[in-house]
């Protein structure tokens, strides 16, 4: 068992005892959970000072706590720390939010925190949705579509008069080395196309039977035993074909959204 | 523990594990940079989702990188103790704090210079790019290795800036026609984040313009941006 797992028996024992005035069980508690509690507030927090500064600040709160009883011991302490930190962020981003309407001085400073924060954290929340889309449970040719319309601003029209005969693995080709050009010299081509973009460079090679419903089957006819990269763009328009991307650009966006906000909904690979 | 999937983390925020899972994974964050990252990012994608979501094309993720490293190489270089704070103010508001950008090639090997003005949009869309002369950008001079060869272009005015670029002395020298104190801080910035110089303008007794230099400057591919208001930005520090 880690360091960090104690039963809920020897839990509810330091607790007891450190509620009994024994410096040495509070520090026991303190030194099992200061680690994962940190954990919690970077991956909501960038500021590495404040996650600190909130840290201890929950730990403070939470010694008050059980000296006043606040601790109810149906909740492990770890859930009860957990609670505190949260409410701890949900002031902090109040505070800074009132701060920057109340004080004409602190204005720049606290602008500049949330700038510097944006500036830093923006471009890779971008990249994680990029690869959220590309495993979407959206089909394929939906999420390339996509990709064209909304990322590389191509205009659906201009699509079915350009591209439709062209076949997907091509589309998803150009369209990740395009994406891969622009940010080449920022991001490094094994995490952009090993991490970020193979949910769906994996999908190409997958017989279009197993990817596409029996409904969807009817009309990519009788090349469904190949590969999806295989499968013109074309098969998938119906009588409005402009309609039909514009369509499938807002599927894609739903299902990255219910993604990213349900966890029983798994992502189309085993990435790692 | 390696590093965090995908999925794994999009089950961490939806707050679906038991306590030991949980235990695990942030202690892992708490040691892990790169998963507080991805954690934080995906935290705050969750948060900002439709605001994320409109305004993302490649351009605006391809922008937002430059921006990035355009504000950390300005904010670790090192720089006069009195000009520390406004450095630091001046390289998180690089987007919409910049007056006048100009990009520059210099390849002191072979005496090459390249003055370019496009593709800087994402400095905000409202900075003097495009109005030094002569047009067309981008404007190219080829020297002898043996001697100096400048390239200069100008703004019109007032106030008019005007740009020399020295590829084989290495050097670029910038002239502002004068305005209010506090002067402007001034950064020249390779492109690849390998190299800044970032100052602010000085006075020329005598002269009616300012006067900024940069020597001894690496070839490569530069950013030249000069500060906007900076008497606004200099006061609210």
């Amino acid at each position: 068992m880690p360091a960090n797992h104690l039963t809920k028996n020897e839990e509810s024992i330091l607790v007891d005892t450190a509620i009994a005035g024994d410096e040495t069980a509070w520090t026991r508690l303190y030194e099992t959970f200061i680690l994962p509690l940190r954990g919690f507030l970077r991956g909501r927090i960038s500021h590495i000072e404040d996650v600190e500064d909130l840290a201890h600040e929950c730990f403070i709160r939470a010694h008050g706590g059980l000296m006043e009883g606040r601790y109810d011991r149906q909740y492990r302490f770890y859930t009860f720390l957990r609670g505190i930190a949260h409410h701890l962020i949900l002031d902090y981003w109040r505070n800074r939010s009132n701060d920057c309407m109340r004080f004409d001085e602190s204005v720049t400073q606290q602008e500049n925190q949330q700038r510097e924060a944006r500036i830093l954290s923006r471009p890779l929340e971008r990249l994680e949705l990029l690869h959220l889309v590309l495993s979407c449970s959206a089909k394929p040719h939906q999420i390339i579509m996509f990709c064209f319309v909304k990322l590389l601003e191509w205009r659906p029209r201009e699509i079915v008069d350009e591209r439709s005969d062209e076949q997907l693995s091509a589309l998803t080709e150009e369209f990740l080395h395009t994406y891969f050009d622009a940010l080449s010299s920022f991001v490094s081509k094994n995490t952009f196309f090993e991490d970020v973009c193979s949910p769906l460079a994996k999908t190409m090679v997958v017989p279009a039977v197993h990817v596409y419903t029996e409904r969807e089957y009817q009309t990519i006819g009788s090349i469904t035993e190949s590969p999806v990269g295989s499968l013109k763009l074309d098969v998938f328009f119906g009588g409005n074909p402009a309609a039909n991307i514009s369509d499938w650009c807002d599927r894609v966006k739903t299902r990255t959204r219910k993604m990213l906000r349900t966890a029983n909904i798994m992502v189309n690979s085993d990435d790692s | 523990m390696n590093h965090l999937s995908l999925n794994q983390i999009r089950i961490y925020l939806s707050d679906e594990l038991s306590l030991e899972d949980r235990l695990d994974i942030e202690t892992h964050i708490a040691e892990c940079l790169h998963c507080a990252r991805r954690v934080h990012a995906l935290y705050s994608a969750r948060i900002n989702f439709e605001e994320l979501w409109d305004s993302w094309t490649l351009s605006s993720h391809a922008a937002e990188f430059q921006t990035l490293r355009i504000s950390e190489t300005i904010k670790n270089t090192s720089i006069r103790d009195s000009l520390r704070s406004r450095v630091k103010h001046w390289s998180w508001n690089i987007q919409n704090g910049v007056e006048i950008a100009l990009g520059l090639t210099v390849d002191a090997s072979k005496g090459l210079a390249e003055i370019i003005q496009d593709g800087l949009d994402f400095l905000g869309p409202e900075i003097d790019a495009g109005s030094f002369t002569p047009q067309p950008s981008p404007v190219t001079i080829q020297g002898d290795v043996d001697s100096s060869h400048l390239i200069a272009v100008e703004t019109g005015g007032p106030p008019w800036t005007r740009v020399t670029t020295d590829p084989a002395l290495r050097r670029v020298v910038v002239q502002l026609q004068g305005s209010q104190k506090p002067w402007p801080l001034i950064a020249l910035v390779a492109r690849d984040g390998s190299w800044a110089e970032v100052d602010a303008f000085r006075d020329v007794e005598g002269e009616s313009f300012l006067l900024a230099e940069f020597d001894d400057i690496p070839s490569g591919d530069f950013l030249l941006i000069i500060e906007k208001n900076p008497t606004s930005n200099y006061r609210n520090l």
